[in-house]
């Protein structure tokens, strides 16, 4: 318990939370398109064809609206507004405010101050918090039927099995994600490069992935900020309303809880694989080229053209041989000059061949006349 | 026609060879295309020399039997262009054999460049390139090297975050 002790109450601050990380909460929770800029190198086209396990966070939710209000106690004043309190089942103590027609809680959002440390180790949970939605008209006047609802939400480290990961364009995708719960993991001494020998880490190690380790003083760091008021709050709506810690309420209250732990969840993952400790996967690089792709089927027009064609050079050749007494005179206008039409209708073609019939119209000359 | 088939076979080997491989390859001065279209006009033409002599000799053969002295004229304009050739086709029962083939050959040669063009095509693709390596970063554990500051220390934002929304404004 001592280790505990350490860990917890020393760094109960979020003055040493990795800058990077805390911006990455805020970027989580309020900026529209998480933008995560990974650490990546590629120019082109590149293709990482193995799977990559990888510490991450993830979030979760569960609607626990039911069970927590019925905790509610709540505190009537004779001229003020009403105070109520109540606990969600996993022990977040939500306290709210209501007076009539004048101003009342819209969102409180509140983290669980409880250890996580178990029999079998240390639960990979970094956070627990509930989050308190009244949907109060902006219009009008807060009222008793306002409708509420509560939220039970955690933070857990968590395996990302990476597959099919690729990038093209300057853009990183990762095709499919597996999320793999961790078991507890052990507090033991490791050198660590930022911290230097012997630094505290929690080691979650377990068949099948590999060892995840996390710096216990940034696990501290990490409960600090969940606990303090940068990111519990209370969100107030209607007038002459007292000034709030607003902490991180309004961004709950813009998104939902369910949204904002998982925006908040996949802002801390990108954030994590960012970190100096980080390693690199190499694979493998394309060039962007034009592929030759040739569609064999457009040339059967011109092939079957050749085969009809030399079909019917063959077919006019093994004619031609068979009537040996037609001479090769193909387009030859002279043999049509020289044939004539006999009184008993028979065409009568010149003997020559077309070579002596040339020789013959290179002599002779004429002129056309009218008959 | 040998010249024609020769063109073909040409048309084929440099498609054999070049299926598959990247455009950034082809070095020759006239592109993949242009080399393309120039032998298949040169296939067609050469085609078509062989068919009009065919159905020129096709003109003598045909009055070896006794034949109106009409099909002079149809022989000759077949051999001169595909118009000729359609008037014998749509007379296809007297000039039926050899010369059909002839005739059609002439008619169908005229799609011959348009539907060579569609011969070759060009797709994205990618080429693995050994002399170059890609990396992602990956985390198999996190120490931010936090500091370790007195306990109850006032709670801020972190001074990093602060310069960023300085900047931001500003």
């Amino acid at each position: 318990m001592f280790i505990y002790s350490c860990v917890y109450t020393d760094y109960l601050t979020d003055e040493n939370i990795d800058p990077n990380m805390q911006a990455a909460i805020y970027r989580g929770l309020y900026q529209d398109r998480v933008s995560w800029t990974p650490d990546f190198d590629c120019h082109s086209n590149c293709t990482w064809p193995g799977v990559y396990t990888v510490l991450g966070v993830t979030g979760t939710c569960e609607n626990v609206t039911v069970a927590t209000l019925a905790t509610k106690r709540c505190f009537e004043s004779t001229q003020g507004p009403r105070h109520c309190n109540m606990i969600t089942p996993s022990g977040v103590k939500l306290n709210t405010t209501f007076f009539e027609t004048v101003y009342g809680t819209a969102a409180a959002l509140n983290a669980n101050t409880t250890d996580m440390y178990t029999d079998q180790g240390w639960s990979p949970t970094i956070a627990k918090y509930a989050f308190y939605d009244r949907q109060i008209d902006s219009v009008g006047y807060p009222k008793e039927s306002d409708p509420e609802a509560v939220w039970d939400c955690s933070l857990s480290l968590v395996a990302n099995r990476y597959s099919q990961v690729r990038s093209e364009f300057l853009v990183l995708t990762i095709g499919e994600t597996e999320q793999i719960a961790l078991e507890e993991g052990q507090l033991g001494l490791h050198d660590d490069p930022n911290e230097g020998p012997s630094a505290y880490h929690m080691t979650f190690n377990q068949i099948g992935i590999p060892e995840l380790t996390l710096s216990a003083r940034d696990l501290g760091a990490f409960k600090g900020f969940f606990l303090s008021n940068l990111f519990t709050g209370t969100t107030l709506r209607g007038e002459s309303q007292p000034a709030p810690q607003l902490g991180c309420s309004q961004a709950f209250a813009n998104n939902g809880a369910r949204e904002a732990t998982a925006r908040l969840a996949k802002s801390m993952t990108d954030a994590l694989q960012q970190n100096p400790a980080s390693g690199r996967n190499f694979g493998s690089y394309s060039l962007a080229v034009t592929n030759i792709l040739v569609k064999w089927e457009w040339l059967a027009l011109l092939v079957a053209l050749e085969a009809a064609g030399s079909v019917l050079l063959i077919g006019t050749i093994m004619r031609a041989r068979r009537q040996k007494d037609v001479h090769l005179w193909k387009s030859s206008q002279s043999a049509l000059l020289f044939s004539h039409i006999d009184n008993d209708g028979l065409l009568v073609a010149p003997s020559e061949s077309p070579k002596v019939l040339e020789k013959e119209v290179r002599s002779i000359t004429a002129q056309l006349m009218k008959a | 026609m040998f010249a024609s088939i020769l063109c073909t076979a040409a048309i084929a080997v440099l498609l054999l060879k070049w299926n598959g491989r990247t455009l950034e390859e082809w070095a020759f001065y006239f592109s993949l295309n242009t080399t393309i279209s120039t032998l298949t006009t040169a296939a067609r033409v050469t085609l078509l020399v062989s068919v009009s002599a065919c159905l020129s000799q096709g003109k003598w053969l045909h009055f070896v039997k006794q034949s109106k002295l009409k099909a002079l004229d149809v022989f000759d304009e077949a051999s001169r262009g595909p118009l000729g050739a359609l008037t014998m086709i749509l007379h296809v029962k007297t000039y039926l054999g050899l010369s059909t083939i002839a005739a059609a050959v002439t008619i169908l040669a005229l799609g011959i460049a348009p539907v060579t063009q569609e011969v070759v095509d060009y797709e994205q693709g990618y080429k693995p390139v050994a002399s170059q390596s890609a990396y992602f970063s990956f985390a198999h554990n996190y120490s931010s090297g936090a500091p370790i500051l007195d306990p109850g220390a006032p709670v801020s934002i972190s001074r990093s975050i602060v310069v960023h929304l300085l900047m931001c404004i500003y």
